[in-house]
């Protein structure tokens, strides 16, 4: 069926949107580190919603590219809690931490499996010799 | 290391004439030179992008982000292999049907 | 894009608060230096933060700097020690507006801010290394 080579990588192209995600969300949780002592300054995170068509892989044409964000959109959302200190400045170190740490397994995680369906892949492409 | 372009893969000529007979459609699947045909434009397809990107990465292209680049890469190479085992399976099968004594 | 905008802002974080220890040694340093070149007694500074835009920005993300150093206004410490030889006609010897206590916290802050950047500066570093090592 013509067009249905592409249709292999569907998996590897979501992983490779998420792994733009969270890339840019490490960049946003980083300027929160930078700011721990700017003065009125209020940590901010970065939300995704995933595109329709990413529930329903069947409505993407065939041959479809994938753009950066892959038709996710992504928001900047305000991510500071009552906790204010003395200059306004809201950022929590620990809370930070902890999310760039998530952010990087997540994106560890999202490479891991890349890697692994491209090995699956490369293994049924030379038609089980390795 | 140099980055010299890497030249596109030239479309491989498939067997016609009354060697071969045309393409036998069995049911509504489709025929293997269609198949292969797809297969040989993906592969490069994937590998003008992945040729494409590295290029883009080395100049400094702050838009080409590390993992798009060896993920194109990768894609180039699976694309490939399924292109050249398609055709090897191609090659094989005109060589078994030559070989049939008629 | 890639890491290397997230790199840049932490970089700026580590520049800012290595600003702040250097500030506040300096404080500390000049706690009971009662003569300067300007005449009369070391002003506490204080280091001004501010957000700047980074290169090739997307929204949300931004680095830091240090706007400026200004020094603190408020009135130098007086001692009554009409012996020492920065003593005014009443006796009373002007002390600089430091208070070591605080100089030693800003330096502790300073210090705990920057390992926070440096370990997010590895984390870029470390989450590149992942998408390098893809299909090895």
């Amino acid at each position: 069926m013509p067009g249905c080579v592409s249709r292999i990588y569907d998996a590897v192209n979501r992983l490779e949107v998420a792994m733009s995600y969270h890339r840019e969300r490490h960049s946003v949780l980083a300027s929160n580190v930078a700011h721990l002592d700017t003065p009125g300054y209020r940590p901010v995170d970065l939300q995704r919603a995933p595109a329709p068509e990413a529930t329903q892989p069947w409505l993407t044409a065939p041959g479809h590219q994938v753009g950066p964000a892959g038709g996710e959109t992504r928001t900047v959302v305000d991510d500071g809690g009552a906790l204010v200190g003395p200059d306004g400045n809201a950022v929590q170190l620990e809370r930070e931490l902890a999310k760039i740490d998530a952010n990087r397994v997540r994106y560890g995680t999202s490479a891991e499996l890349v890697s692994r369906r491209m090995a699956l892949l490369r293994y049924a492409a030379g038609d089980g010799n390795s | 290391m140099s980055a010299a372009a890497i030249g596109p893969i030239a479309p491989i000529a498939l067997p016609t004439g009354s060697e071969v007979a045309g393409p036998r459609r069995v049911g509504d699947g489709a025929a293997f030179g269609d198949v292969l045909g797809d297969a040989i434009a993906s592969a490069r397809a994937n590998e003008a992008t992945a040729t494409d990107l590295a290029a883009r990465f080395a100049e400094g292209d702050t838009s080409v982000g590390i993992h798009e680049t060896v993920i194109a890469a990768e894609k180039a190479n699976v694309s490939l292999r399924y292109a050249t085992t398609l055709k090897n399976k191609l090659v094989e099968a005109y060589r078994e049907l030559m070989a049939t004594q008629v | 894009m890639d890491f290397f905008s997230a790199m840049e802002v932490s970089a700026s974080g580590l520049s800012a608060q290595r600003t702040r220890m250097t500030v506040a040694s300096s404080n500390l340093a000049n706690a009971s230096t009662t003569r300067t070149a300007a005449g009369g007694p070391y002003q506490r500074r204080d280091v001004v933060l501010a957000s700047v835009p980074m290169n090739n920005a997307t929204a949300g993300v931004s680095g830091v700097a240090v706007q400026q150093i200004v020094a603190d206004p408020t009135p130098p410490r007086l001692e009554y020690d009409p012996g020492h030889p920065d003593a005014d006609v009443d006796g009373y010897v002007a002390y600089p507006n430091v208070n070591p206590v605080e100089e030693m916290v800003d330096m502790i802050t300073a210090s705990r801010a920057y390992e926070a950047g440096v370990t997010t500066l590895s984390t870029a570093v470390s989450m590149a290394e992942r998408a390098l090592g893809i299909g090895r």
